[in-house]
Order: structure tokens, then C-alpha cells, then sequence
């Protein structure tokens, strides 16, 4: 009996997602109906529901959520639909190495580069506001970051911009020039060219880059737990942590507040698809053309604004970590026994904790990466290309740990591992980590490949094929050479993830398995900002050396436009 | 009921090496002692979870150095690690041996849900066993069999003052801050949970008559509408840095640390506060959960860690770190001798004689929820 391998792999596929992303999901969704402390004697109830929709601010939570993801997704939107532009589309001086002051933004800790930004614009004592006010430009403090505004603006610089540079980039890169030439042949304006031509094209990286960028919105809390509360403002996902992190945890009500969210973006996943199916978006055919368009000297205007924009998003986070890592105590420049020391370093390399954190970060998030690199483009693959009925609902699952916060993904996670015999055995060690760090970077992975291989026209499959070649011939040839620069991002932001994520590896370290970002997390919750700005330091050595490597293996991971 | 595995074990261990299982605190014999430590020493590893106080990890490496004993520590937040710990133990894992951990968390949520082995059966080492040689002997008068509290901290009104800019004149202690010249005038930590912001005022409750009244002040406080950080360090850097002249709840190891290293006239007001033991927020308490997978290594590792030597080696190094503690041994010093004759005195006129309040007791954390209450009424 013959075997389709094609169809056996996608079986697989969906049983093995379904099985990972569903069974925590449920799980969440009855113990949301466990009413009583965690841990001991409970009953089945409403009670959580009742006590998560009717608490205080919940109402004012919402609003703020939803008006802060609006502006920081929107002003994110329109800002890096230009800047992907100018870095795929024309001849922007040293393009290649400013998207990669991008990366680099990306690999920096939010933490210490909060508190950097905090000293920066703090409204009383804040060095930009007392520069400001000593200078004679203002008569009091202009700037005050504990507030709706600053909120926004530390997620712009922090993430939200260099995602979605990083992400929309390539799409642009992959876009055919002579569809834009022939637009314009055809009479139409910039606008036009632009509304007709690009956005159609580019419409399923865009719906999936804004539903990520939602998501993303809707379960952040690291910056507004602490910008937020000065400001008196409360925002849905805080609202989760506190119910988690509450002495006892109030697990339910949380429950209850993560599966509405999933509830509430079910009909925008879905939205997503069906738009993003609805007819051929191919633009690398075998006529595919990359050409840039000539800014003449208004480029340089635009090198120099992504000069002062990377200095604040890059530069100056950079500068400040690795300055607050020499620090007595982090933006304390008078401190009478001498402001600057090396102790931070001594304390950090000297902990036995350090190396073997060091050397369990390289083992998991290199795997992490490698497996990423080679299971989401034949997940994606399947999605795209197979035509099999299930592969919406794969499509599907794969959104599925996104659509949840990462806060209650992680203890969903603790109870797949623990609850199910076969993943039991490895809780706590590296190889656990590494499965849930590639759940946790699903969504993104996938669907970013996914686009990329719907950029490609079916006719150079076909192609292929009618000269002879074999399906697997032709992958390796024409499919993977195309989507390898996607493919490298992905294993780069796969990398990244598992040396920065926290909430999924605090709860599957053991004390034989763990990360540099668990390692971290006892400086910074002991108010040891200065050890922490160390390890950031060698975090961000870490991610910057992989992307280099990358780079030098020919992988244009973003630097090497085609 | 649970059945007392980790005890059982505990036992095994002990009358493989001819000892006798005692009922609670008892000595052995150097000859015992020895024995018990070999089969720690062939067990090889004990496995601690402890609080993030950078000052532990000179202790765990002085008791490897001691035992040949490997100590795999996994620092972390008892709120992250606590319900982890309680999960594995509901699916079957024992992978912990001893819990250096805050108290709330350990008592609140493993203590209910049967996760913790009694102590004092554990506590062998004659010099650790008697009862004489612990301020509040062994118990110490808490409500508890499973937890031990080792340490005495500095928890004080909970008020830090920036006497550079204020004398006692302009502020000195509670009263003052629902005064209106203070309203939107001082800074605290965020009570959206039990933290120092809420022990410091359910440690206030004392003061007044009756609930009613207390609430009556709780709630004033916050009408004052303070500027509120989750992060103590922001806390503290708003007082140093002169953003406010009064904060409430900021205090801890960074905070300490910027008053030594900046030499600022900081001043934590003493006096109106009668909640000075047991300290809920550090790391000053040993428990051990149930069925502990190095029984005889976790016995060893508690004795000593409870011993002269070791306490007396925590008290150094934690005061290094700015983690103002004192040991409950009797002959156990302090770098600051008058500091610790404050706290000494404090705990033993108010909670030995009853007068205090326990932070993590039904009562204690009564009143922290009603904070928290009070404190979302208000907006917060």
C-alpha cells in the first residue's frame, strides 16, 4: 500500500497541535469554573466569572486597553509601513545595516530599558525634563512619563516599532516591482498605486503583522504595571496578573478574564484567514522584479531621521544598560564613594548559577531555534499548499497559545507537562523547554512563513514539477531557497524569545534546567537592577552574535536585501 | 487525610542509621549525628528554594563547602514558585527539599493544601533543639508547626522620611499623612496586594478602637490620593531623589542600600506600629514540603542552617545586602547592636506578650484585604 507522505505529515501535524494547544486550553476553561483556594477542596461554580466581570476598574481597564492598543498599533502602523518602505524599496544610505539597529532594538530587555527611559522622562527628577527646565526651554518639567501618553510612547520604542519593521519589511522586499510599474503605467497615482496594488498584495502580512500586534497589546502588562499605576491607570492585563500573583493566587477569575480574550479573538483569527485566502497574493513569479526607487537628496533627510530614531531606540537603551551595569547604583551619579564599579560583573560571573544558566540558554534556544527553523515552514507549507480540508483548523490552532496571555499560558503549560505521562518525563529539563518556548512562538513563526509562501507563484512549482522535478526536489530547490530569509528570521526571533522569556521558563525551570532570563529575574526582583542591566549586556551579545552568524552564512536576515 | 510520606521517609532514613524518630524537637548524639550526615553526604544534593536576597547564596555555599553536600538553588518569588511547587506535588513530583521563602505564600497557600512536613520533628542538633536557646523558644508563639521563623526583621511603621527636608516637626508619623497639607504630597507601593504598604497599615489597626475607626483612617490615607509604584525601587527612588519627602511602603534591601551608599538622612519613624513579628516580605522563615526527595541532606541542611555558626553568618551577609535582619538565636550578634536590641525589644514587649499581630495570621490578612478594598474604592 502506497503511502502519501504528504497527508500522513499533515495528520500529525494536526494532531500533535491540536492535542498541545487544545488540552491546556481546556483545562484553563474548567478550572475557570473551580470555585475555592488553589490547591485545596473546590466546587463547580460561576463564581470566578462573577468575581472577574464584576470587580472594580474592570470597566475602565477595558477602555484604557483598548484605546492604548489603538494608538500604539496605529501610530506603529503608519510609521513602519514608511520605514519598511524606505528600507526594502529604495536607496536609502546604509538601509541594510539600519534595519538591523532594528534587531538589535528588538533584543533588548524591556526591563532595564524601562528604568532607563523612567530616568530619562520621570516627571520630577527625570534628566531630559531638569535639561529641559535648566536650559531655560520650559518653565516646568514638559515631559511625564507615568502617564497614558508615556505608556504609549515606551512601548513604541521598546518593541512595537522594531516588531513590525522586522516583520513588514521582507514582504516589502518580496514584492514585485513591475506590478508597481505597471500600475503606474496604467495611469495610476501614488495612492492609487498604493491602494490598489500594494496593500492588496501585502494584505495577508499586514492582517497577520495587526493581529499579532493586537494580541501582543492586549496580553502586555510589563510596562504598564509600572507606568500605569502612578497614573491611576489599569488596563485588562493587569488586571490578570494581579489575580495570578495575588497572595493566595485567585487562579479562576484570571481564567475567566484569559478565555474571553481568546473568546473575543476568535472571530478575528478567523477574519484573518478568510481575508488573507481570498484570492492569489503571489508576487515572486518567474518575472519577479526588486527594484528601488531613487530618493535623490531627500534620502538623506530620511537617513537622518532613522539616525535620531534608532539612537533612541537602540543607542541610547544600549548606552544606559551597559552604563548601569558599571554603576554603584543605576542613574545615581553621586554617590560619594565613587559612582562607577565593577563589582555588578564580579557578582554576576562569579555565581555558579551564571555558566551553567549560560550554557543552558545556548542549548535551548539554539535548539529552539533549529527546530523552529525546520517544523513551522512544513507546518506552514501544509497550510498554504496541501488543500487538505483541516488545514483551516490547523491554521487555526497554530494562533491558538497567542490568543491567551502569556502569563496563565505558562501555568497552562505547567499542567500539560505535569498532567500528561508521555511529556512528564521531561518537566524541568531542557528538552521541555524547548517544546514550550516552540508553543509559545507558534503563531508568530508560522504565519510569518505562511506569508512568505504565499508570495510564491504556484507556477514555479509547476514549473518545476513538469520538468520532472520530485515534490521534494522541488521544495529544496525552488520553495526553501525562496523562503529561507523568512525562514532565518523566524529561527532568529525563535532564539530571542527562548533567551528572553520568562513567564513559560519560571514555571518549567527546575533547579538542574534554566535560563539566563530566569537567572535574571532574581536581580531584578530583588531590586538589583545594576546584576540585571549585566546579564541584559549578555543577553543582548548573545541574540546580536546569533543574527551576526546568521548573516554570515549568506542568510540575509534582513540585511541583505535581494 | 495525606499520608506523611515525607516523614515516613525522614524516619526510614533515620532508623537505617539506628535513630530514633522523635515527636518533635529532640538532640542526638554526635555518634547519630554523624550518621545522619553520611547518608546526607551519599544522598549528595539538596534541592532549596529561596528568596531572591542575594545574601543567601554565601550561606548555601558555606554549608557546601562544610558538607560536601551539593546545594541546587533556585532563587524566586514565592508567588511564582509557592503554587508551582504546590502543582508538581498534586501531580505526584516531590522535587524540593527546603523552602527559604517569605512567609505568606508558604503559609497561605501550601500550609491549607497539605504541602509541608512538620519542622520541629527535624530539628535534632542539641544546639538548635533547645527551646532556651530562642527568643519565643522554638515556636515562638506562632500558629504554626510546619514553619519555622528563624529571623526577626526591621519592619517599623513602614514610613520612610527624608530628614534632610522634613524634621519631626513638619512629619513624624502617621497622623500626619491625612493631614492636607499632605494630600498628593507622599508616595507608595501599589496596594493592589499584600505587600509592606498594606502590612505597615493592618499593622496600624492597633492603634485604634475598633475597626470602624481604622477604616476611617485607611480611608483618608488614600483620599490623600498618593502617587503609587508596584516597583519598590521606584518607591525608593522618588524619596531619594526628592520627588517626595514621605513614602509608605517602600522599604527594603534597596532602599537600605541607597541610604548607606548616598549617605542620606533617611529615617524609618518608630513608635505607632505594633506589628514587629513575625515579618511577612523576606526571606526569614525555613519550611520543608512534603516528601522532601533528600530527607537526611534536608535534615542536615536545616540543623545547620539553624546553628550558631550559620545564623550568625545569614545575619553578615544579609546586612551586606542591606536586608536589615535579626537572628531569634540568643547567641547570635548583629553588626548594628543597637538595632537589633530595637527589634529584640519591640518583639519581645509586643509579641511575646500578645500585643502584636501576625501579618499572615486570619486576622492579619483580614485586615490586608480590607486595604486592598479600601484601597479600590479609592481608585487604586
Amino acid at each position: 500500500m502506497r503511502v502519501d507522505l504528504r497527508l500522513l505529515l499533515f495528520a500529525v501535524a494536526l494532531a500533535a497541535v491540536g492535542f498541545l494547544v487544545l488540552y491546556p486550553l481546556s483545562l484553563l476553561f474548567f478550572a475557570s469554573f473551580e470555585v475555592g483556594p488553589y490547591g485545596q477542596a473546590t466546587t463547580l461554580g460561576l463564581g470566578n466569572w462573577i468575581a472577574a466581570f464584576t470587580q472594580a476598574n474592570l470597566q475602565s481597564a477595558i477602555v484604557n486597553t483598548l484605546t492604548l492598543t489603538a494608538a500604539r498599533q496605529g501610530i506603529a502602523f503608519v510609521v513602519t509601513i514608511v520605514l519598511a518602505w524606505l528600507l526594502a524599496r529604495t536607496n536609502l544610505p546604509g538601509r541594510n545595516w539600519l534595519e538591523f539597529g532594528f534587531w538589535i532594538s528588538f533584543f533588548l530587555p524591556t526591563l532595564p530599558v524601562l528604568l532607563g527611559w523612567i530616568f530619562l522622562l520621570d516627571g520630577h527628577a527625570g534628566l531630559i525634563n531638569r535639561l529641559v527646565v535648566e536650559l531655560g526651554w520650559a518653565n516646568a518639567p514638559p515631559f511625564e512619563i507615568y502617564s497614558w501618553w508615556g505608556i504609549v510612547f515606551v512601548h513604541l520604542m521598546t518593541n512595537t516599532l522594531a516588531v513590525q519593521v522586522m516583520l513588514f519589511t521582507p514582504a516589502f522586499r518580496n514584492l514585485d516591482a513591475s506590478l508597481v510599474e505597471a500600475a503606474r503605467m496604467s495611469g495610476a497615482g501614488t495612492l492609487g498605486t498604493l491602494v490598489r496594488i500594494v496593500v492588496p498584495v501585502l494584505t495577508p502580512t499586514i492582517l497577520v503583522v495587526v493581529l499579532l500586534g493586537v494580541l501582543r497589546s492586549l496580553e502586555s502588562f510589563e510596562i504598564e504595571l509600572i507606568l500605569g499605576p502612578p497614573a491611576r491607570i489599569d488596563v485588562y492585563s493587569t488586571a490578570i496578573y494581579r489575580h495570578v500573583f495575588d497572595s493566595p493566587p485567585d487562579y479562576g477569575p484570571a481564567f475567566a478574564l484569559s478565555i474571553m480574550i481568546f473568546v473575543v479573538m476568535v472571530p478575528f483569527v478567523w477574519g484573518q484567514q478568510v481575508l488573507g485566502r481570498r484570492r492569489s497574493r503571489a508576487s515572486i513569479t518567474s518575472r519577479f522584479a526588486l527594484r528601488v526607487a531613487d530618493l535623490g537628496a531627500w534620502r538623506w533627510l530620511a537617513f537622518a531621521l532613522f539616525v535620531v530614531l534608532l539612537g533612541a531606540m537602540t543607542v541610547l537603551p544600549v548606552f544606559f544598560m551597559v552604563l548601569g551595569s558599571f554603576m554603584e547604583v543605576f542613574g545615581y551619579f553621586d554617590v560619594p564613594d565613587g559612582a562607577f564599579t565593577f563589582d555588578h560583573w564580579a557578582t554576576v560571573l562569579s555565581d555558579p548559577l551564571f555558566l551553567n544558566s549560560l550554557k543552558d540558554t545556548l542549548v535551548i534556544a539554539t535548539a529552539t531555534a533549529v527546530a523552529s527553523m525546520l517544523v513551522f515552514p512544513a507546518i506552514a507549507y501544509l497550510i498554504v499548499r496541501s488543500g487538505y480540508r483541516g488545514r483551516g483548523l490547523l491554521d487555526f490552532l497554530t494562533w491558538v497559545p497567542t490568543m491567551v496571555p502569556g502569563i496563565v499560558v505558562g501555568l497552562a503549560m505547567l499542567w500539560l507537562f505535569l498532567q500528561t505521562p508521555l511529556l512528564r518525563p521531561f518537566y524541568g529539563t531542557q528538552l521541555g523547554l524547548i517544546l514550550a518556548f516552540m508553543l509559545a512562538g507558534m503563531a508568530l513563526g508560522i504565519q510569518l512563513i505562511k506569508t512568505g509562501i504565499m508570495q510564491i507563484s504556484l507556477e514555479l512549482e509547476e514549473a518545476a514539477r513538469a520538468g520532472g522535478a520530485s515534490w521534494l526536489y522541488t521544495m529544496r530547490r525552488v520553495i526553501v531557497p525562496l523562503i529561507a530569509p523568512t525562514v532565518v528570521v523566524v529561527g532568529v526571533l525563535a532564539f530571542v524569545a527562548a533567551t528572553r522569556g520568562v513567564s513559560t521558563a519560571i514555571l518549567l525551570s527546575s533547579h538542574a534546567t534554566q535560563t539566563l532570563a530566569v537567572f535574571q529575574l532574581k536581580f531584578i526582583e530583588s531590586g538589583d537592577m545594576e546584576a540585571a542591566s549585566v546579564i541584559g549586556v549578555v543577553l543582548l551579545v548573545l541574540s546580536t552574535g546569533v543574527a551576526f552568524v546568521a548573516r554570515m552564512f549568506g542568510l540575509k536576515i534582513g540585511l541583505g536585501g535581494r | 487525610m495525606r499520608k506523611p510520606l515525607g516523614v515516613i521517609a525522614v524516619v526510614g532514613a533515620l532508623l537505617a542509621a539506628n535513630i530514633a524518630m522523635p515527636a518533635c524537637a529532640a538532640d542526638v548524639t554526635p555518634a547519630q549525628w554523624d550518621k545522619i550526615v553520611a547518608a546526607a553526604k551519599a544522598e549528595g544534593t539538596v534541592v532549596i528554594s529561596h528568596f531572591t536576597d542575594s545574601g543567601i547564596d554565601p550561606i548555601l555555599r558555606l554549608f557546601e563547602q562544610k558538607y560536601g553536600i551539593k546545594v541546587e538553588a533556585n532563587p524566586g518569588r514565592p508567588d511564582q514558585v509557592i503554587p508551582k511547587i504546590l502543582t508538581e506535588q498534586k501531580n505526584g513530583q516531590f522535587n524540593w527539599d527546603v523552602l527559604l521563602q517569605p512567609v505568606n505564600n508558604v503559609r497561605l497557600v501550601l500550609e491549607p493544601a497539605g504541602g509541608l512536613e512538620p519542622i520541629l520533628p527535624l530539628l535534632v542538633l542539641p544546639e538548635v533543639a533547645d527551646d532556651a536557646n530562642w527568643y519565643g523558644g522554638l515556636t515562638a508563639k506562632v500558629p504554626t508547626k510546619l514553619v519555622f521563623y528563624d529571623g526577626i526583621s526591621n519592619l517599623l511603621t513602614g514610613i520612610d522620611v527624608n530628614r534632610d527636608k522634613l524634621d519631626r516637626a513638619q512629619f513624624n508619623n502617621w497622623p500626619d499623612l491625612i493631614k492636607p497639607e499632605w494630600k498628593k504630597k507622599f508616595g507608595i507601593f501599589y496596594p493592589g496586594r499584600p505587600s509592606n504598604l498594606t502590612i505597615a497599615l493592618a499593622c496600624y489597626r492597633p492603634a485604634f478602637e475598633s475597626d470602624a475607626k481604622w477604616e476611617d483612617y485607611v480611608r483618608a490615607f488614600f483620599a490623600q490620593e498618593p502617587l503609587a509604584s508596584p516597583e519598590f525601587r521606584i518607591v525608593a527612588d522618588w524619596l531619594v531623589q526628592g520627588r517626595f519627602d514621605v513614602t509608605v511602603g517602600g522599604e527594603g534591601s534597596y532602599l537600605e542600600g541607597l541610604k548607606k551608599k548616598l549617605k542620606r538622612n533617611i529615617e524609618a519613624p518608630v513608635g505607632q506600629n505594633l506589628c514587629g513579628f513575625p515579618p511577612d516580605g523576606t526571606g526569614r522563615s525555613v519550611s520543608v514540603p512534603r516528601n522532601p526527595p533528600h530527607p537526611n541532606a534536608t535534615m542536615v541542611f536545616v540543623n545547620w542552617y539553624l546553628s550558631k555558626e550559620a545564623q550568625e553568618a545569614l545575619v553578615k551577609s544579609f546586612w551586606a545586602t542591606g536586608e536589615a535582619s535579626v537572628s531569634r538565636r540568643k547567641d547570635v550578634g548583629h553588626p548594628d547592636p543597637a538595632f537589633q536590641k530595637k527589634v529584640l525589644e519591640g518583639f519581645q514587649e509586643d509579641w511575646l506578650q500578645g500585643k502584636g499581630m501576625m501579618t499572615s495570621s486570619d486576622e492579619g490578612l483580614r485586615l490586608q484585604l480590607r486595604v486592598i478594598a479600601l484601597a479600590k474604592e479609592a481608585g487604586y
